[in-house]
């Protein structure tokens, strides 16, 4: 370094450093600057997803352009910007940007904690609760117009429906699935819904069974299963009867457990709350009526087992996008996945070369109904498709400047028309009653006929015993061995993760009291000190029964576990397998509560 | 030479100075400062919160505003989450009482008063704050919510005696309070809590009545879609298998197919309502349920004609 | 090197600070911080947001057991590591005393938790009958001069003696322990009167050495941690093992390429070598997932190599049921088994028994770039007189490896292997990306990493994965120093 300062010659070398430092920042300075600009000249509305899928930027795009011109027109200048982000990093930008306080004026919810929507976003259902003033707005231009067309003449008749009531009436699922029943509030509003179904190879089937129609039972879809598995064998063509991974197993899993178990739910859920929760799936346990030897739980294992011998070999090593990839290469008879998948199948498709393309079928997943010869007697029929709800949804922050613009955005992007639009481009289904789904979606359209609940060994969400429970049945489904040792394996090692979890349960009402107690003097002291016109005191008042429910419900929540353990542990179970688990989760429990 | 040296370092100052004056992005807040720390309060910032209290305090102190944000900063120190300060709360809680025992004021702090005093553990000082609150304002949320809490002071355990006399009392109370379903203020929480006390301890008429009060009253203003779905689902439930009253449980399974036909329940509740007699065809056929075919309608009323 | 400057030095050039407060306040912010936050938060429970109660040493409890066996072991090892190479008397008390205390803990910690088993069938006694046997047929063999006398009376003494013990009813771990220990004694006592027994550090060493991981092992699966922590790493400990082999490949490229004659295909070479470190990990993860799939190519080597077929026939000898049903096996003949090996397309990450083993595979030929690369500066640091010296010597070309370029090397080594076992031990990205969080085939992958960031990310228990780290940074500290003191660098 110094030598070269005596050189002279090279001294400027000496100030490449400093000039580039000097260009990042002029570069940075014009970046503020400009921004800065910008929304002194119109007001900026930023909003970020994770969905970078083709169709979606560009249905979202041309909302915006719509809803940027609309405001034109009423003389206000407005840019909407959306800002993807990848899946990946979706969490991690969200959380810095909403803790850090520079968040943008919508995130779309989902991906990071639930907590964060009671911290930094605005609660919707003061608006929910409010008529759109867009659909009243259409619905007035319909009923004072004459010859209407027939489409017209349907969306007026949707629309009259619920135009002057609630927002939220508006949604095929009332926005129920955005409900957040901790903070009991809305804090988004959905655009899309998305359903399952099972995608076939026409051509393929032409081929191999003599014609196209989909299966219409369990045992059909075995059945078809087994006669392309025959051809593939016969003609020595690669193909499998149905392309999955371990992702696709474990949806025919959750479907077949609705469809077998959801008897059992109802059997076990002592509150009668329409459904057995965690605890009252741990005390069946306990009792022994629920075991992984119980009839109904075993025939839906087995349900998914027979068809995993149609599966590519290895397939829960595999990713969702291999066994996508098998079956556009026409490589695949049949395959399982969402709506969300059906616009890049189909493309994929026509992009093959010529004698590679074949023609898509898709049809619903074969329910196990009465009639089943194997599993017949346990059916408790189809599952209902209305907690499909509303997804891909949008929540307002708590630092945007423009609140009333948010809000106004959202609802400008939820009439009927508007849905259909933008559904239509992204290749999704659309979620407001009157909007019309794309041809292709129409085969996806979810089906509110059927039953509800279902029943397996997890405890809660994310915990020990479920962990364990999709552990074990990896290898079993793989083929390693047999039911026995599944069910050995799992009641074996059940009881110790079942009182991880059943610790944990019992901690985190304990530990959420405070929280929920922060909450309720807020709203309390708001109700009594707060504004007292009859709207705002109504407002206040169902603030405070919304924080004062989830708390209550806390704060019972104790002496209901130590009742019904203490009403379980009345009778002693006579099977000596289910006293074994006793032990073992008694003595694991205190060893944990020891610690 | 020396210019150059430092050149770099006043640069980076000086542009994190222009950027920190030049943006001013952050929430819409309201202009008055003590509405805006209760809304800080409400977003659980609570350090912004505290600092706008304390700007009130030092400006106010004395007038009702400045009492205001002493028992908002007194909550601030009751109820933070992580370093909670009992003692010092306690402390605040006396003054604001001593400067002015009559106001709302003062009956937030007895209702925050006697929070503090079961976190401590002393259960009779909290019970006679409580009562206090129930006897003057029974007819407020206030006092609605000190019966709330009563309730699950000296409850004890589900099933118990104990905690079916603490239903009782609080039933009598509760019995002295006009309830509109305009304005249903706890009510339904209450009932609902009763009625779960009641059908734990195996009284289930009792318990019926009260989740059946919820239903009626509690609907007008809650979003609570879960609870008031379930809540139908558990008295169509407890009338069909435990009270072998089929009318009574067709009527809510009808509730339920028509009030929340969005729901996953409904289809289900749809085929009991069908059962029980307690919806016509036609009726069914306005829900519009998606996916309900005529041919699916045949062979419910079909299956109907069947059992009967 | 560092100067020392004076106050009035520093009233002048004091902006300079400037230009190193950028990087400090980096390094303080991302490493440092992060690290204390973890010690800190890892006696809370906390869920990395608003829930915080301090919980004492609940979380090391959760996952450690009972913490009083190790802090005792502990205290054995560290001061049997700080006494091992003093020649003193004290010192030699001091390590007989920590030799004793190993086993003296483990029976403890098995008498208190598992009630003594019981004498077990005599058939138990077979494999110390034969260790025992072996032995006298090498003592019986062995040259009296032998210089491998000393380790094959230690190995002998060692196995067999666990396995008498073992076979006589004693658990498992405390058998090993006890029988390390007598081992010891021989080793670190009778010999040391004769200094002539050669190897005898590395024996001392590998006996201290064998007794704390058996003890640390003991107290893992008997003081009542948490079972997935210390599976997790046991499957560490085998990768850790492989990866020691695995470095082989590297140090035999990088001497193949220093010995190139031209210094244009030298550079070429190392060219070539660099060129693949711009493909994302990501690729060569998935390219290998690919690989080892069942109808892929790692199948179709085994197969025309005839690999498979030894594994088969392998696998239905000695009835593991890992290929082939054990029950079906038994029946069969071997010309049944060959032609089932050559149909064989075992799904190799999704065998709960063959995915540590295609996760041990992984990356053949096993040339690591940066390793490679470190090599070749250090061999480019030997001067080409030591060359020449040889060559008049007559060394041939495996002699300079073993006498010039392996010792000359072995501090480059050194740090590969402290940088290779912390990689090791802290990897779980991999796992995580192939099999998500649940540890793939029937948990086995759930290695310490992955288990931590599903406690933190998926449970919400970030206290209890903060535990685990500190745990983890804690054994690569002991694992760094024990490298750092044994794996001995003499020029």
């Amino acid at each position: 370094m110094g030598k070269s300062n005596k050189d002279g010659g090279a001294a400027w070398v000496n100030y490449v450093g400093l000039f580039i430092l000097l260009v990042c920042y002029a570069g940075a300075f014009w970046n503020v600057i400009s921004a800065k600009r910008q929304e002194s000249r119109a007001d900026v509305i930023r909003l970020v997803h994770w969905q970078l899928e083709l169709g979606v930027r560009d249905g979202l795009e041309s909302l915006i352009e719509q809803f940027e011109a609309y405001k034109k027109e009423q003389g206000q200048t407005v840019e909407v910007v959306q800002i993807p982000i990848p899946e990946r990093a979706y969490n991690q930008y969200v959380t810095t940007q909403l803790i850090g306080g520079t968040a943008p004026d919508m995130i779309q919810t989902g991906m990071f904690p639930t907590e964060y929507l009671g911290r930094f976003f605005h609660p919707l259902s003061v608006y929910l609760q409010q008529p759109n003033p867009f659909n009243q707005a259409r619905l007035n231009e319909l009923e004072s117009a004459d010859n209407l067309s027939e489409d017209e003449q349907k969306l007026k008749e949707a629309l009259s429906s619920y135009a002057d009531g609630p927002w939220m009436n508006a949604f095929t699922d009332g926005l129920r699935s955005q409900y957040q029943e901790t903070f009991q509030e809305y804090f988004g509003v959905g655009f899309s819904t998305f359903t399952v179904r099972m995608y076939y190879n026409k051509n393929l089937f032409q081929k191999a069974l003599g014609h196209s129609r989909p299966p219409e039972s369990y045992a059909e879809l075995l059945e078809f299963a087994k006669g392309i598995q025959r051809y593939a064998q016969e003609s020595g063509e690669e193909v499998l009867p149905i392309a999955s991974s371990k992702y696709q197993v474990n949806v025919f899993k959750h479907r077949y457990m609705a469809n077998l178990t959801g008897n059992l739910a109802r059997k076990f859920d002592l509150d009668r709350s329409g459904g057995a929760d965690g605890l009252e799936k741990l005390m069946a346990m306990l009792r022994g009526d629920f075991t992984p030897w119980t009839p109904e739980y075993a025939a839906a294992i087995d349900a998914v087992q027979q068809l995993a011998i149609f599966f590519p070999k290895g397939f829960m090593a595999l990713g969702r996008e291999d066994s996508g990839f098998a079956f556009v290469q026409g490589k695949a008879a049949m395959i399982t996945s969402g709506s969300w998948d059906a616009l890049s199948y189909l493309n994929n498709i026509k992009n093959q070369p010529a004698d590679k393309r074949f023609e898509v079928g898709i049809f619903d997943l074969p329910v196990i109904t009465a009639e089943d010869e194997q599993f017949g007697e346990y059916a408790v029929g189809r599952s209902s498709e209305a907690a499909a709800g509303t997804g891909f949804a949008f929540g307002i922050t708590r630092y945007t400047r423009h609140l009333d613009l948010c809000v106004e955005f959202l609802q400008f992007a939820t009439t009927p028309e508007k849905n259909t639009e933008l559904n239509l481009i992204a290749g999704w289904i659309p979620v407001v009653h009157g909007a019309v789904p794309g041809e292709l979606m129409k085969n996806f359209e979810p089906n509110y006929v059927g039953y509800f609940g279902a029943t397996s060994f997890d405890i809660m969400p994310g915990g020990k015993a479920l962990l364990l429970e999709d552990q074990i049945y990896w290898p079993f489904i793989s083929g390693d061995f047999g039911y026995d040792t599944y069910a050995e394996r799992l009641w074996q090692a059940l009881p110790a993760e079942a009182a991880t979890d059943f610790k944990r349960m019992y901690e985190s009402s304990k530990e959420s009291i405070p929280n929920r107690q922060l909450r309720r003097s807020a709203f309390l002291s708001t109700m009594v000190l707060g504004e007292q016109s009859q709207e705002a005191r109504i407002t206040n008042e169902v603030n405070l029964q919304r924080s004062l429910e989830p708390l209550l419900k806390l704060m019972i929540n104790q002496k209901k576990i130590d009742h019904m353990l203490a009403k379980t542990l009345d009778q002693t179970p006579d099977d000596p397998r289910v006293q074994a688990f006793n032990q073992a989760f008694f003595r694991a429990l205190d060893r944990e509560t020891s610690n | 030479m020396f210019r150059f040296r430092y050149f770099p370092f006043f640069f980076v100052l000086l542009s994190f100075l222009w950027v920190g004056f030049a943006d001013e992005s952050g929430p819409t807040q309201p202009t008055d400062m003590l509405e805006r720390a209760w809304e800080e309060y409400r977003f659980l910032s609570l350090d912004q919160a505290k600092s706008y209290f304390n700007q009130v305090l030092s400006k106010e102190e004395g007038t009702s505003r400045g009492l205001e944000a002493k028992l908002g900063l007194a909550m601030i120190r009751q109820y933070a989450e992580s370093g909670s300060d009992l003692t010092g709360a306690e402390a605040m809680y006396k003054e604001i009482l001593a400067a002015g025992p009559e106001t709302e004021v003062a009956d937030l702090v007895r209702s925050n008063l006697a929070d503090l005093h079961i976190s401590r553990g002393e259960k009779d000082a909290a019970l006679a704050l409580l009562d206090q609150l129930i006897e003057e304002r029974l007819h407020s949320v206030i006092g609605q919510d000190a019966l709330l809490r009563k309730v699950v002071l000296v409850m004890g355990e589900f099933g118990s005696e104990q905690s079916v006399a603490a239903a009782r009392e609080a039933e009598e109370k509760l019995s002295e309070v006009e309830v509109s379903t305009d304005r249903p203020l706890l009510v339904p929480i209450l009932s609902s809590l009763l009625g779960d006390i009641y059908f734990r301890a195996d009284v289930i008429e009792s318990a019926v009545a009260h989740y059946e009060r919820y239903t009626t009253i509690g609907s007008a203003h809650s979003t609570n879609y879960a609870s008031q779905a379930s809540q139908l689902y558990r008295l169509a439930n407890i009338y069909e298998n435990t009270l072998n009253q089929p009318d009574k449980a067709g009527h809510f399974y009808r509730r339920l197919a028509t009030e929340y036909s969005n729901s996953q329940m409904a289809y289900y509740a749809l085929e009991k309502a069908i059962l029980y007699n307690a919806i016509t065809r036609d009726e069914v056929r306005e829900l519009r349920l998606g996916g309900v075919t005529d041919e699916i309608l045949d062979e419910l009323f079909a299956v109907k004609g069947e059992r009967n | 090197m560092a100067k020392d400057i004076s106050l009035k030095q520093v009233a002048t050039y004091w902006p300079l600070y400037f230009f190193v407060l950028p990087s400090a306040m980096l390094v303080a912010t991302f490493s440092y911080f992060p690290a204390a936050s973890a010690i800190y938060h890892s006696v809370f429970r906390w869920n990395g947001n608003y829930i915080k109660i301090f919980i004492g040493t609940s979380n090391f409890q959760k996952s450690l057991g009972t913490p009083a066996y190790w802090v005792i072991t502990l205290l054995l090892t560290m001061t049997m590591i700080y006494q091992s190479q003093k020649p003193t008397l004290f010192a030699k008390v001091t390590k007989w005393i920590c030799g004793l205390g190993f086993p003296l803990v483990n029976l403890v910690v098995l008498s208190r938790l598992h009630p003594p088993a019981g004498l077990t069938p005599a058939a138990m006694l077979t494999p110390a009958l034969i260790w025992v046997g072996l032995w006298l047929f090498f003592r019986w063999r062995m040259d009296v001069d032998s210089e491998y006398k000393g380790i094959l009376n230690f190995v002998a003494v060692f196995l067999g003696g666990a396995s008498i013990l073992t076979a006589l009813g004693l658990q498992e771990v405390l058998a090993w322990s006890l029988s390390t220990f007598v081992a010891g004694l021989g080793v670190w006592f009778l010999p040391s009167r004769t200094e002539k027994v050669p190897m005898l550090d590395g024996m001392r060493i590998s006996q201290a050495l064998a007794g704390v991981g058996m003890m640390v092992w003991s107290l893992a699966q008997n003081a009542g941690g948490e079972v997935a922590l210390w599976s997790g790493f046991g499957v560490i400990a085998a990768l850790v093992l492989a990866n020691l082999l695995k470095m082989v490949p590297s140090i035999v490229t990088a001497v193949v390429i220093h010995r190139l004659k031209s210094e244009a295909s030298n550079y070429w070479y190392r060219v070539l070598f660099v060129v693949p470190m711009i493909i994302p990990g990501m690729v060569g993860l998935l390219i290998w997932k690919f690989f080892f799939e069942s109808k892929g190519l790692f199948n179709l080597i085994l197969r025309e190599t005839g690999i498979m077929h030894l594994l088969y026939l392998f696998d239905a000898w000695t009835e593991n049921g890992v290929f082939l049903d054990k029950t079906r096996a038994a029946a069969m003949s071997t010309s049944e088994i060959m032609a089932a090996a050559s149909e064989a397309a075992p799904a190799w990450l999704g065998n709960p028994d063959l995915v540590l083993p295609a996760f041990i595979v992984w990356g053949f030929p096993w040339v690591g770039v940066v390793g490679v690369l470190i090599y070749l500066a250090g061999l480019q640091s030997i001067d080409n007189s030591v060359y020449e010296a040889a060559d008049l010597d007559g060394v041939g070309a495996v002699g300079k490896f073993l006498n010039i370029e392996l010792p000359l090397i072995l501090t480059q080594v050194r740090i590969n292997l402290v940088l290779l076992i912390i990689a090791t031990l802290q990897m779980y990205g991999q796992v995580l990306i192939l099999f998500g969080d649940g540890g793939g085939p029937n948990g086995r992958m759930m290695v310490p990493g992955l288990l931590m960031y599903r406690s933190a990310f998926v449970e919400g228990y970030a206290g209890y994965a903060c535990s685990i780290g500190l745990i983890l940074f804690f054994l690569i500290l002991v694992l760094t120093e024990i490298n750092n003191r044994f794996v001995r660098v003499e020029k």
